[in-house]
């Protein structure tokens, strides 16, 4: 049976033959544990498609960025998570669906390189000696230069994928793999050990990770729902978050964007993977698409028809906050 | 030079010793993260890593610098002399500190940045395990570089060989002199081994010299727009460059006091050229990648003499798009 990336390349290639789409936005695979996104434009191009565990960025972050939303008709891979990405833009009226052609792969979670390597030191081996990895069931294969490991597959994916609970794409013009089930059920654990903190203990918490942070604003664009033409964060008149790096203004900026995100987050994590300094940013983001879940009972990027969540008003929308 | 060599053992003391003024060196924080930090004990300090995340100059030149504070009494400037000792650089970073003192020194004097940096006492560490994007060597420099250092301690097993390369190193080697021994010649041997291995292990590698010849006719090459596609505007490459040095000046009021602050800036951000009419001389990515190409390998070599990247391979470590710089300025070379 033909791989998902034989697919993959297969129709990549067909849609730009028969010039369906100008471009076909993927992965390439560029080092033994590292892809990274890839504009393939000729049915040559189509042959160095890469998918593989390794494809972490969020592709839907590229129909945003002034290129491709005045251009043509692309062709966009998208897993589960990306997916929702594009309902989500749609639900806002910021793609046009006829523009994009979608190409769905099942996802069986992303590798948390760091994860990766402290099982490996467990091992004494190497992360420079990998050359291959892959995922059966729950089983991760590991190939090194000196044989193969088998590792729980748990143990290397991201934290953020084993919660994962649409792994296939809720969206697709055509799904180039088998489904994949999720997991098992959400329990939000990482959140809930925040929400057991005293307010104090919270506070402290995410002053420390606050301070770390140095305003590359990579969460921000890396997040494909963060497509605001002019941030708050850069606005200068008035000035909402000024300037100067310390922990109260990193700390708005962080808290802004996860307010602006409420029931538009699809928590694929991208912000959090990007984040050079390594702030968990997941962490904020998974409480509020929990508060979300519980007030409203919405899901953010599940259903195309439906009006964005912050857009609509319901009598019987919770509203203990008013006293 | 003086040379030295340190017993592995008596490296602790010699720390703890350094801890009697502020004491930066790398540190692991609880994201696993490694950082220059301030020591408050000395077994914290980190001496098995690539490099640290942040580069030195967070500390010469921080993220945020009050110039001066104003209020009812008048203007308060800040005290900028640290007085302090950075312990581990390596040779890469310690070389970006001399490039940024061209920079800061041209034209205008920044005593800010001069006399911060002329403050502290800098120790390097030599890279023995570099990392996996390190391309140092493609700037006629290496992993045991010494340049723009007080001391550089090499680790060559049992012992640092230890290089005294300043007047302020050789004063710091004598007021420590019982953790110091003469080297035998199997302890220069040994350094040159391992030199020899740490360059070995340098994998990438580009034709600088010939990139930067082939930039200026290669502004309008297909490449800027090619490999700036899957770039998405963050500033990562350079808020973690050790030589990127573009900062803006804004004023803030706070409570009954206003400062005046500059703060790194960038030109990968589009508001970084934006002007006040709209319009934006360098509108998408392809003009802003290609600036800070341009600025680091022709603008600087025309200015100063010299490439202002030491090959650390931070941009490309840290990109989460994977936007690589040896790939650019492979092609650039190649055009």
């Amino acid at each position: 049976m033909a791989s998902v990336e034989e697919k993959l390349r297969e129709k990549t290639g067909q849609l730009l033959n028969e010039g369906k789409v100008k471009c076909v936005i993927g992965y390439e695979r560029v080092g033994p544990l590292k892809a990274r996104p890839f504009f393939a434009r000729s049915p040559a191009d189509a042959r160095k498609i890469h998918y593989s565990l390794l494809c972490s960025p969020n592709l839907a972050v590229y129909l945003t960025l002034e290129e491709i939303s005045a251009g043509e008709k692309i062709g966009l891979v998208v897993k589960g998570c990306d997916s929702r990405a594009v309902v989500q833009l749609l639900q806002e009226g910021i793609v046009d669906r006829e523009k994009v052609v979608l190409l769905g792969v099942p996802c069986q979670g992303i590798i948390d390189l760091e994860k990766l390597e402290d099982e490996l030191d467990k091992r004494e081996v190497l992360l420079s000696s990998v050359k291959e990895i892959s995922i059966e069931d729950e089983v991760a294969k590991v190939e090194t230069k000196d044989g193969t490991i088998q590792l729980d597959r748990k143990d290397v994916v991201h934290d953020v994928c084993i919660n994962c609970q649409h792994p296939t794409p809720v969206l697709h013009d055509v799904l180039l793999g088998e489904e994949v089930k999720p997991w098992g059920e959400e329990n939000y654990g990482d959140v809930k050990e925040i929400e057991n903190m005293d307010l104090r203990e919270r506070w402290d918490y995410w002053e420390e990770k606050f301070e770390k942070c140095i305003r590359c604003y990579a969460c921000r664009e890396a997040c494909p729902l963060c497509y605001c033409e002019e941030c708050l964060a850069d606005k200068t008149v008035p000035t909402w978050v000024r300037k100067s790096v310390r922990v109260s203004e990193n700390g708005f900026f962080h808290l802004m964007r996860t307010l602006h995100l409420a029931g538009r987050c699809v928590g694929c994590g991208a912000c959090e993977r990007s984040c050079p300094m390594g702030i968990p940013l997941l962490k904020l983001f998974r409480k509020m698409e929990k508060d979300v879940k519980e007030l409203f009972g919405r899901e953010a990027g599940m259903d195309v028809g439906q009006k964005p969540l912050l857009a609509t008003f319901s009598l019987e929308d919770p509203e203990e906050f008013i006293k | 030079m003086i040379t030295k060599v340190m017993e592995k053992k008596k490296l602790q003391k010699f720390l703890s010793n350094l801890c009697n003024q502020k004491l930066f060196a790398p540190l692991k924080d609880e994201e696993g993260k490694i950082n220059f930090g301030l020591v408050k004990d000395p077994a914290e300090v980190v001496l098995e890593f690539a490099n640290v995340l942040k580069p030195v100059k967070s500390l010469l030149f921080p993220q945020t610098e009050t110039i001066f504070e104003a209020d009812e009494q008048g203007i308060h400037h800040p005290e900028v002399s640290e007085n302090g000792v950075i312990f581990g650089l390596r040779p890469c970073d310690a070389k970006s500190v001399r490039l940024l003192r061209k920079v800061f020194e041209k034209d205008y004097k920044d005593n800010y940045f001069l006399q911060r940096e002329g403050s502290y006492l800098k120790i390097g560490l030599a890279c023995t395990v570099p990392g996996e994007n390190c391309f140092c060597t493609s700037f006629g420099q290496g992993p045991f570089f010494n340049e723009g250092l007080d001391l550089l301690l090499a680790d060559i097993g049992e012992k640092y060989y230890v290089e005294v390369l300043s007047e302020k190193g050789k004063k710091l080697v004598e007021e420590n002199s019982e953790l110091f021994l003469e080297p035998t010649e199997a302890d220069m041997e040994l350094r040159q081994i391992a030199q020899a291995n740490a360059e070995g292990k340098i994998g990438r590698e580009v034709n600088v010299k010939r990139a930067s010849e082939k930039l200026g006719q290669a502004y309008d090459n297909a490449l800027w727009d090619e490999t700036s596609k899957i770039c998405i505007g963050c500033g990562i490459c350079a808020y973690l460059c050790p030589t990127c040095h573009c900062f803006d000046m804004t004023d803030e009021k706070v409570a009954s006091r206003t400062r005046r602050i500059r703060t790194w800036d960038t030109c990968m951000f589009s508001y970084f050229t934006l002007q006040a009419s709209g319009h934006n001389p360098r509108p998408t990515k392809k003009e802003r990648l290609r600036n800070r190409v341009y600025h680091k390998f022709k603008y600087l070599l025309e200015n100063f003499d010299e490439i202002g990247c030491v090959g650390c391979g931070r941009c490309l470590e840290n990109c989460p798009s994977g936007v690589n710089l040896i790939e650019i300025l492979s092609r650039v070379a190649e055009s």
